[in-house]
């Protein structure tokens, strides 16, 4: 196994005068499931083309697997499952048929059962003609179809739009089974929510580079959590707002409402001391820590694109 | 060819079944209307009149002698109508199932999957060859069975096989002209568009310019005249000029393939 299965070094593309990517660095490496964010346009597609030798880079290195992908060709692709953005089919056919074609042009070798199983875990009725699927439930097919050969890359772009709450939680499950039996998953969206429940890491492009990565455990101590603590008396409004890290506080009566940075020990201390009847603390936004993020890359020209992007 | 090869040619041929069958219809039609006409017209002394009378009008349509059997299928079939039908066929189903599928997205995820893109655009190619090949069989089999019942005498079976063959290879090296617009990264419509242009172009060059002796030498740089010559029925086909037809045709088809791994597929 290479030390890493995706690596992507100073990686140029342009369509005419637009600039897609440039000088792109991405390094994702085995086992881990990797997001791949950024907002509509930033060149996560053109990226993902790439690594499937659908398109070209006009300048840079690109290695998926240990292969170059064009050199790489067929049996790279073997290796690897993926779901396109846009994702059309040929509406001449059913479900069924579909994925048994795309068996077949995978050489055979596909296990009808673990198909069947999929289909089932996504409720995907395998005798539909695709024509009549909604958006959701071809999203469902191009899932089957990328899971079904148990490879050892997953590229999913923007894998779960239009899926019900239901079904997300079932890919979820899924890429983090697959991921306990060694596959790599390179995830883009975006949207954060739809990435930080399964993502080990997250790398952020914008205009064509790679301006921020970390892991998701450190961006969510990074975050802002939201809290809200009901008092069983009136709330110590002056000893909250003397706690490090507490920001945005509104205090109604017993109830009182606001932000931790980082972790929120000094918080907890504080809340020991007095009766508290509940707590509330959903999960951090991450979301919100990346805009703040993106506020800070937008500077025109700043240093800190290159001190980030390592 | 490999168990992917033979899943892609099958789509392929799978996809242009129904537009396919409407065409052998036409085409069937054609020849039987053709045919069907010949005893009615036979001995007619006003055609034999028009074949002198309008000689220039009617050799701008490929016929010269409509007084013979063998004159009658050039003028109404063999010279003109089969073979453009042939090469519109060839060039639909070939343009749909490279550039059509490339816009539509339709080849995004099956390149992704593990399989060339020589192989994916081969495949679509040999499909449509094979529907071109049955249709051009057909015809050539309705035809071979007319001609004792229909009394279109002096033509041998042998003879109409190698013309209608011919008339599908003419129509193969349009397809071929499609696809190597298409491998080029030509959208749909433009490779169609280019492959009708050297279509017409070609029967310009065929039939319209000879009609000047000046520019008569022009025929000859016609791919019209390498797969049929001027009248296919009454003087058969010259195996060398079908040689340049056929090897113009690989040429095209090479261009294309090489020129397709060379490029971005277009995203959907």
């Amino acid at each position: 196994m290479p030390d890493a299965v995706i690596r992507c070094e100073a990686l140029d593309k342009r369509f005419g005068a637009v600039v897609a990517l440039d000088r792109l660095d991405l390094e994702v490496p085995p086992g881990v499931v990797v997001g791949f964010l950024g907002p509509n346009g930033a060149g996560k597609s053109t990226t993902i083309r790439i690594l499937l030798d659908l398109a070209r880079p006009d300048g840079g290195h690109v290695e998926v697997l240990g292969s170059d992908p064009r050199a790489g060709g067929p049996p790279l692709r073997a290796r690897i499952g993926y779901i396109p953005g846009e994702l059309r089919l040929d509406e001449r056919l059913t479900v069924e048929q579909t994925l048994r074609s795309w068996g077949r042009i995978r050489g055979g070798g596909v296990d009808a059962a673990y198909v069947a199983s999929l289909c089932d875990r996504f409720s995907l009725d395998p005798g539909r003609h695709t024509r009549g699927l909604s958006s959701g439930n071809r999203r469902k097919v191009g899932l089957v179809g990328a899971f079904m050969a148990r490879p050892e890359l997953l590229i999913l772009d923007e894998p779960t739009g239009g899926l019900d709450p239901l079904v997300q939680a079932e890919f979820q499950s899924l890429v983090e089974e697959v991921r306990a039996e060694g596959t790599t998953v390179f995830l883009s969206s975006h949207v954060l929510s739809e990435v930080q429940r399964s993502a080990d890491r997250v790398i952020v492009i914008r205009q064509g580079r790679a301006v921020a990565s970390g892991a998701v455990d450190e961006l969510r101590l990074s975050a802002r959590q939201p809290f809200t603590v009901w008092f069983g008396a009136e709330a110590p409004e002056a000893e909250l707002r003397a706690t490090s890290g507490v920001t945005d506080l509104v205090v109604r009566g017993r109830e009182a409402t606001g932000m931790v940075e980082g972790a929120p020990r000094a918080l907890l201390d504080v809340l020991a001391r007095h009766p508290v009847d509940h707590l509330l603390m959903p999960e951090p936004d991450l979301e919100d820590a990346f805009l703040r993020l993106y506020e800070d890359e937008a500077r025109p020209d700043g240093p800190t694109d290159e001190d980030q992007s390592s | 060819m490999s168990g992917a090869g033979v899943e892609l040619f099958v789509r392929g041929a799978h996809a242009l079944r129904r537009s396919g069958f409407w065409w052998a219809v036409g085409i069937i039609a054609l020849a039987l209307v053709s045919v069907a006409f010949w005893p009615s017209l036979e001995g007619n002394s006003a055609l034999a009149d028009l074949t002198t009378s309008s000689k220039s009008l009617l050799e701008a349509f490929g016929a010269q002698d409509l007084s013979t059997a063998a004159g009658y299928l050039d003028g109404q079939m063999y010279a003109l109508m089969l073979p453009l039908l042939l090469s519109g066929l060839a060039i639909a189903s070939t343009s749909a199932l490279t550039a059509g599928d490339e816009d539509a997205g339709r080849l995004e995820l099956l390149q992704a999957l593990p399989v060339g893109r020589s192989a994916v655009w081969l495949a679509r190619l040999a499909a449509a060859v094979a529907i071109l090949a049955l249709v051009t069989a057909i015809t050539a089999v309705v035809v071979a069975l007319s001609l004792t019942p229909f009394s279109l005498e002096g033509i041998s079976v042998a003879r109409i096989v190698v013309v209608t063959f011919a008339c599908g290879a003419l129509g193969m090296f349009h397809g071929a002209v499609a696809y190597g617009a298409a491998g080029a990264g030509a959208s749909r419509a433009l490779a169609a568009g280019i492959a009708v242009a050297v279509l017409v172009i070609g029967y310009v060059a065929s039939y319209l310019l000879p009609l000047s002796d000046a520019l008569e030498g022009f025929r000859k740089l016609s791919p019209w005249y390498w797969a049929i010559g001027t009248q296919p029925v009454t003087n058969g086909i010259a195996g060398s000029w079908m040689v340049l037809l056929l090897g113009a045709t690989v040429v095209l088809v090479l261009f294309g393939t090489v020129a397709v791994n060379r490029r971005d597929l277009r995203g959907a």
